[in-house]
Formats: C-alpha cells, sequence, structure tokens
C-alpha cells in the first residue's frame, strides 16, 4: 500500500506528498531493489525540478539586470537631454 | 541460438552468460584474482580505461561488470568481439560511474528531501539505490547516465550562479534610474534663482532681527527703570489700570503698526531708536500722572509682553502670509475695549495668536527657513508633484501596467510594485492637500509641521525609495512567490510569466523612450515658438518705428508751415493756404498722422494736434486782421475807393467763413464799419440810407 502511494505520489509530481510517505515507507519492510528504484525517482524529481527553477530565476536575473542597465541608460540620456533643454533656454531667457 | 562469442573464441550459453563469463574468467587463468575481489577495483577500472586502448578482457575480469553487462535487454545477442567493443566500453565507462552518481544522489536524498525527517538511510538502502541506478541504465541505456550525471551538475552549480546574479543587482544603484535624473536636473535647473532670492530674504531678515533685538535690549533696560520708578510710587489699583489701559490700548497700537513698519522697512535703526524714545517719554510721562491716574505694574508687563513678540514676530516672518496675519491680529487688539473687565481673556487670546506668529520667525519657523514667502513654497511644491506626475506616466504606460499587474496578481499582495510606488505618491498628495488647507486656514503652526512632514515625502529620496521598493518587490521576489504554488503548477506558470515579463520590460523601455522623445519634442516646438515670438516682435518693432518717423515729419512740416503764417508780410491768401496745408499734410502720410493724433487722444496726440489747430487759426486770424486795417488805413488816406474797401472785407470775410471769430478781428471789422458809417452818412440819400443798414448791421455783430 505504501508502495503505491509513494508510485502515485511520484507520478502526481506530489514532492510532499511523497516524502511524507517516503518516511513511512523506509521504515518498512521492503525490498531494496524496489526501495532502490523508487528512491531513485524521488531524488531525481527533486533534483530536476530545483533545476528547472533555477534555470528560470537565473533567466529573471539576467532580464532584471539587462533591463536596470536598459533603463539607466535612458534615464542617463533623458537627464542629459533635460539638461541641454534647460540650457538653451537659459541662453535664450538671457 | 546465442551469438555471444568469448574473447577466446569458444560460444558460450547466452542463457547463462553470467555463470559462462565467470566460467571464462576461471578458465583463463583470472579466476583467483576475480574471486578474492568482492567489490569493485579502482585500480583495475582505471588499468581498463586510461591505460588508452579499452581492454575487454580486464573489463569483463572487473567484478560484478559481467553481472551488469548480462542485465542489458540486448545481452542476449551481444557480440563479445571487436564489432560490440565500443557498446562494451561505453557500458563499463558507465559501470564505474554509477557508484559516484549513486553517492551523490543519497547524499542529496538524506540531506535536502529527509532534512526535517529522523529518518536516518541505512547501508543497504544506499545500496538499493545504486541498484536501482543500475537498472536504469541497464533498461534506458548509458545516456540515462549521461542526462543524471548532467543534472547533478546542475543542481550544484545553478545556485552559485544565481548567488553571482544576485550580487550583480544588488550592486547596481538606483541613483542612475530615470527619475532621480529628472529630478535632478529639474532641481539643479529651477531653484538657484529662488535659491539667490530666498537667500538675500533670508539675510535681510536676519539683520531686521539683529537690528531689532539690539533695539529692543534699549528699550528693556530703560522701560526696568520706568518700572522700578512706578513700582517704588506703588500705583496698582485696578481702576487706575483699567482707564490707563485704554491709553496703553492705543499705545500698543502705535507700538505694532510701528514694529509693522519696521519689519517692512529693514527695521531700520535709527529710526526705531527714535521710534522708542518717543515710547519711553511716553511711559514716563504716565508714569509723573497724577497718582490716581497710575497704570498698573500687571498692565505695563502686558503692554511689554506684546511689544517683545510683535517686534519678534515682526522681524522673523515670512512677509506675505504671516505679516498679513500678524496684521489681522494687531487689527483686532485694536478694537479691544479695554474697559470692558472681560477684556483680558480677549487680549489673552489674541496674544496667544500673536505667539503662533512668533514661533513662525525664521527660527521657529525652520520648515520654509529657506523659501521667501508661501507663495514660493507652493511654486516648489508644484512643480514637484508635476514632476512626480510626469513620472508617474511613464511608470504606468501599459507595459508596466501589465506587468506589475501580474507581478501583483503571482504574489497575491497589494503592496508590491506598483501599488506601493501609487501608495506612496497618493501620500505625497495627500499630505499637500493638507498643508494648502492648513495655510488656508491660516493654521499656520500645523501648515509649517505638515510641510516639513511632506519634505520626507517628497523629491529625490521618495523616488529612490518607490524605486527601490519597486525593483527589490520586481521580478526577483516576485519570482520567489512563484516557488510556493505547487510543484505541478508552477513550472508552467513561471515559464509562461518569465516570457511575459521579459516582454514587458522591453515594452517598458520603449515606453520611456517615447516619453524622453516626447520631451525633445516640446523642448524643440518650444524653442520655435520662441523664435517666431521674436521675428514678430521685431516685425511690429519695426511698423513701430516707421510710424514715428512719418508721425515727426508730419509735425515738421505743420510746424513750417505755422511758421510762414507768422511772417510779416504774410498775405491772407497765403495764410489761409498754409492753413488748409496743415490737413493735407497729415493725408499725405497716408493718414499715419491723423491716426496718431487721432488715436493717440488719451496720451496727448489729440490735444496736440488741437492745439495746433488753435494755434494755426489765431495766426490766420491776426493776418486778416492786418489786411483790413491796412485796406482801411489806404481808404482813409484816399489811395482806394470805397468800393476797393467793400471788396476786400467781403473777400476777407467769405475767406474766413465762419471761423471770423478772432476778437481782435471783431475789433478791427467794427471800427471799419463805424469808419464807413461816417462817410456814408455824409453822402448821397442813397448812401445815407446805407449807413443806416451797416449801422443796424453793427449793432447785430
Amino acid at each position: 500500500m505504501q508502495i503505491q502511494d509513494l508510485k502515485q505520489a511520484l507520478e502526481d509530481g506530489d514532492i510532499e506528498k511523497a516524502k511524507s510517505v517516503l518516511q513511512v515507507f523506509l521504515s518498512s519492510d521492503v525490498s531494496e531493489k524496489e526501495a532502490g528504484k523508487i528512491l531513485l525517482d524521488l531524488t531525481m524529481l527533486h533534483v530536476q525540478s530545483e533545476n528547472t527553477f533555477n534555470k528560470i530565476e537565473l533567466a529573471f536575473l539576467d532580464e532584471a539586470i539587462e533591463e536596470l542597465k536598459a533603463l539607466k541608460k535612458v534615464a542617463a540620456n533623458a537627464g542629459e537631454a533635460l539638461e541641454q533643454a534647460e540650457l538653451k533656454s537659459r541662453i535664450q531667457n538671457s | 541460438m546465442v551469438n555471444i562469442t568469448a574473447i577466446n573464441g569458444e560460444p558460450v550459453t547466452g542463457s547463462k552468460f553470467g555463470q559462462d563469463l565467470t566460467s571464462f574468467r576461471q578458465s583463463k587463468g583470472h579466476g583467483h584474482k576475480a574471486e578474492t575481489k568482492t567489490n569493485h577495483s579502482s585500480e583495475t577500472e582505471h588499468a581498463a580505461v586510461e591505460s588508452g586502448a579499452f581492454s575487454m578482457e580486464t573489463a569483463l575480469n572487473t567484478p560484478g561488470f559481467s553481472e551488469f553487462l548480462a542485465g542489458f535487454p540486448d545481452a542476449e545477442v551481444l557480440d563479445m568481439d571487436e564489432a560490440d567493443e565500443k557498446l562494451v566500453k561505453e557500458r563499463f565507462e558507465a559501470f564505474k560511474e554509477i557508484p559516484k552518481a549513486s553517492k551523490k544522489l543519497g547524499e542529496i536524498l538524506q540531506a535536502k528531501i529527509l532534512k526535517d525527517t529522523s529518518v536516518k538511510l541505512k547501508p543497504e538502502q544506499l545500496k538499493g539505490l545504486e541498484q536501482g541506478l543500475m537498472e536504469r541504465v541497464q533498461n534506458e541505456g548509458v545516456e540515462a547516465l549521461k542526462i543524471i550525471n548532467q543534472d547533478l551538475e546542475d543542481y550544484e552549480k545553478l545556485p552559485l550562479a544565481i548567488k553571482a546574479k544576485q550580487e550583480e543587482l544588488s550592486a547596481m544603484e538606483p541613483e542612475d534610474s530615470l527619475e532621480s535624473k529628472l529630478i535632478d536636473s529639474k532641481e539643479s535647473l529651477g531653484s538657484a534663482e529662488e535659491r539667490k532670492t530666498t537667500l538675500e530674504a533670508e539675510n535681510n531678515a536676519f539683520n531686521a532681527i539683529v537690528r531689532g533685538e539690539k533695539a529692543l535690549g534699549q528699550f528693556s533696560a530703560e522701560f526696568k527703570i520706568v518700572e522700578a520708578e512706578m513700582q517704588k510710587a506703588g500705583l496698582e489699583s485696578v481702576k487706575t489700570a483699567q482707564e490707563n489701559a485704554e491709553q496703553y490700548g492705543r499705545y500698543l497700537e502705535v507700538v505694532e503698526k510701528r514694529a509693522e513698519v519696521f519689519a517692512e522697512a529693514g527695521m531700520n535703526t535709527d529710526e526705531l531708536q527714535n521710534y522708542l524714545q518717543a515710547a519711553k517719554n511716553k511711559v514716563e510721562a504716565v508714569a509723573k500722572l497724577d497718582t490716581g491716574k497710575k497704570f498698573s505694574l500687571e498692565a505695563a508687563a502686558g503692554i511689554m509682553k506684546n511689544f517683545d513678540e510683535a517686534i519678534d514676530a515682526a522681524g522673523g516672518m515670512s512677509e506675505d502670509l504671516l505679516g498679513e496675519y500678524r496684521r489681522g491680529i494687531s487689527e483686532q487688539l485694536s478694537k479691544v475695549d479695554y474697559a470692558d473687565p472681560e477684556s483680558g481673556e480677549e487680549v489673552t487670546k489674541l496674544n496667544q495668536k500673536l505667539d503662533d506668529v512668533r514661533k513662525l520667525s525664521l527660527r521657529g519657523f525652520s520648515g520654509v527657513a529657506r523659501v521667501s514667502g508661501p507663495r514660493s513654497v507652493w511654486n516648489s511644491l508644484e512643480d514637484a508633484y508635476r514632476l512626480k506626475a510626469e513620472i508617474s506616466t511613464v511608470l504606468r504606460n501599459p507595459a508596466d501596467i501589465g506587468r506589475i499587474k501580474d507581478l501583483n496578481d503571482l504574489a497575491n499582495r497589494d503592496d508590491i510594485g506598483f501599488g506601493s510606488l501609487q501608495d506612496l505618491y497618493k501620500n505625497v498628495s495627500k499630505v499637500g492637500n493638507r498643508i494648502e488647507t492648513e495655510y488656508r486656514n491660516n493654521s499656520v503652526q500645523k501648515g509649517a509641521r505638515l510641510y516639513r512632514q511632506s519634505k520626507e515625502f517628497s523629491g529625490k529620496n521618495v523616488l529612490a525609495r518607490a524605486w527601490k521598493s519597486f525593483r527589490n518587490e520586481g521580478p526577483v521576489s516576485a519570482w520567489k512567490s512563484f516557488r510556493k504554488e505547487s510543484p505541478d503548477q508552477r513550472h508552467k506558470v513561471a515559464m509562461e510569466k518569465a516570457e511575459a515579463v521579459f516582454s514587458e520590460s522591453l515594452g517598458k523601455v520603449a515606453g520611456l523612450e517615447r516619453k524622453l522623445e516626447k520631451l525633445q519634442n516640446a523642448s524643440e516646438e518650444k524653442a520655435a515658438m520662441e523664435l517666431k515670438l521674436k521675428s514678430l516682435t521685431r516685425y511690429l518693432f519695426n511698423e513701430a518705428e516707421e510710424t514715428r518717423q512719418v508721425i515727426a515729419e508730419v509735425r515738421k512740416e505743420f510746424r513750417q508751415n505755422l511758421k510762414v503764417l507768422t511772417e510779416p508780410d504774410a498775405s491772407l491768401e497765403k495764410a489761409l493756404k498754409a492753413w488748409q496745408s496743415l490737413d493735407s499734410a497729415f493725408e499725405e502720410s497716408d493718414g499715419s498722422g491723423v491716426e496718431y493724433f487721432d488715436a493717440g487722444e488719451d496720451y496727448g496726440g489729440g490735444r496736440e494736434y488741437d492745439q495746433l489747430e488753435k494755434d494755426a487759426k489765431e495766426l490766420v486770424m491776426i493776418v486778416a486782421t492786418r489786411e483790413m486795417v491796412k485796406g482801411f488805413k489806404e481808404f482813409k488816406k484816399g489811395s482806394t475807393t470805397i468800393e476797393k474797401l467793400k471788396l476786400q472785407m467781403m473777400s476777407i470775410e467769405r475767406a474766413l467763413g465762419d471761423t471770423a471769430t478772432s476778437p481782435r478781428y471783431l475789433e478791427v471789422k467794427n471800427e471799419v464799419l463805424e469808419g464807413l458809417i461816417d462817410v456814408y452818412k455824409k453822402g448821397s440819400p442813397g448812401e445815407k440810407a446805407l449807413a443806416i443798414v451797416l449801422k443796424a448791421y453793427k449793432a447785430k455783430l
């Protein structure tokens, strides 16, 4: 029953449920071979899941950095243009 | 039939592959060595691989490998000669990698998955994990192991890469943001002149305070002498105090009015000294009054207190608003009926108001110490709010709204990104409105306090904070919130959102660029308009100059014509011609001169024309009179006939028309008529009759 529950949790990708079932599973009398396959599935699910999200987060960070760089460039241009405009206005008014 | 062939060339039975391989090792003299090793031998492995050339024999003699190899689905058809050597070599390398990968997986399992549990993995369970990995490789091929190894490598490296990127992001300062740039530019460009004015006003006010305090110190010292004299006299009756309060009410009114004048005029020390001397004299004079008419010490102290406050407040206040406020209080004080026993309470209230004003001196009103008046405060605030509104518009471009809304929804928070930014702007506006209301209600103390509060929310700081908040609570934290969601959904959702954020970020930059372009266009349009304005002004100036020249010419010609009339031998004909030429001179100037005199009536043009015309008429009349006198004299001398005289008179009368109203002309005309009547009276009957007619005509004149 525990093995079936664990397998089902793994198939569903529900890692939290899998962990809770795993605790009972590891303390039960089950063959090494059967346990080994399930432990491998569970661990790889965790590894691949973490990797996926880490990659996305990395992409987010890259984008955030690029966005800030672009904004800084625009800001610098805007500030410069404004200063030029004000300077021109002062000269005309003087 | 099984096709596997052992290295010695003898066929082995596929169904008993593992057993046959064992027999093979034993038969080839490796059996002893194999039997003495129960686990993987790293030395053997290295020898098999790193010797450069793969050795099938060494591999097959590696303990456990034969069994591992036999577990592959194609074991029965595997050819053990050179044809499948490459395949065997790959599987052998995988075989060696499995324990390392298995060990890493076991560590992750224990450290991460079982982290919060009391479960400790047993050696046999770790062994089972390794077996499971072997079985997967056998079933799915060596590629499965490569994928797992790559995943394990990523698992170690990705967090390090993320950490490095986060540090890079944190190192990017927000001061270079568009908002800060815009504000810096505006502030630096817009406030220089105001600062100058403010500093001058502040300096003047400071000097006034110094002078006022010095003068007040002298006055106080002298007043103390008077006070001591009064105290010595012991005159403290309430009745006399009330009687004298009225006098001192007027005194106070004068003091305060003078204080206002001093404050507005920059507190001229000499003037103040003179005034204070007069005040002192008055105090002394009152002190010397009849004993029953002395004022009370209490009343005198109250007056001094008001005077102190009035001087203090007048010296330090911002002129416009506070001056007006103070004058209002003074006016009320001047209306207090000091004879009324209840007037004390009213005076106390008004004094409290004066105290409020005093606290708003430059020293007490530090919140606006650097502005010259309330109008400047509001101009500054309005500029700040307008700028914020512009920036807010930039941040609210459609791409931003979509993006930030998404982030807010994902994080399920109201205080993230755009929301917090908007709140800040709202807060600034709210504070600003409250200040304005308080100012309008003359609650100047509250207004000052709120202004100081508003400074904390306004300007560069608030935007820098807002931007920092937006950045910190932006994509990264929003992404972190994704991770709290269920694993089956988060991957899909995250990927979609990531893509959306990326594209919307580009939209934001494009929005800012559009805004910049608008700013540049607006600036160019403004410059072009100013140029047009200058051109138009120059054109109008030239037109005006031309008109002025025409008028000058007309005036010159006019004067010349008048001059003609003043010549001694000017004939009436010549005089009339000169007079008539005046109008034609204006007409020749295309009407400019006439227009000038007509349009300029309110400014003297019309009067100038009238005067010129009057002068001309007078001169014409003089010439006409002269002509008539001359003709009459010639008639009397007999050098001309009466008929010629009559003709000459008629000619003059016709020429002058209804303008012949000059007294001198009429006098001469009268004289001529009398002369004619005298002549006709002595003549024929017909001439006598004509004399009667002329007499009647003369009587009508």
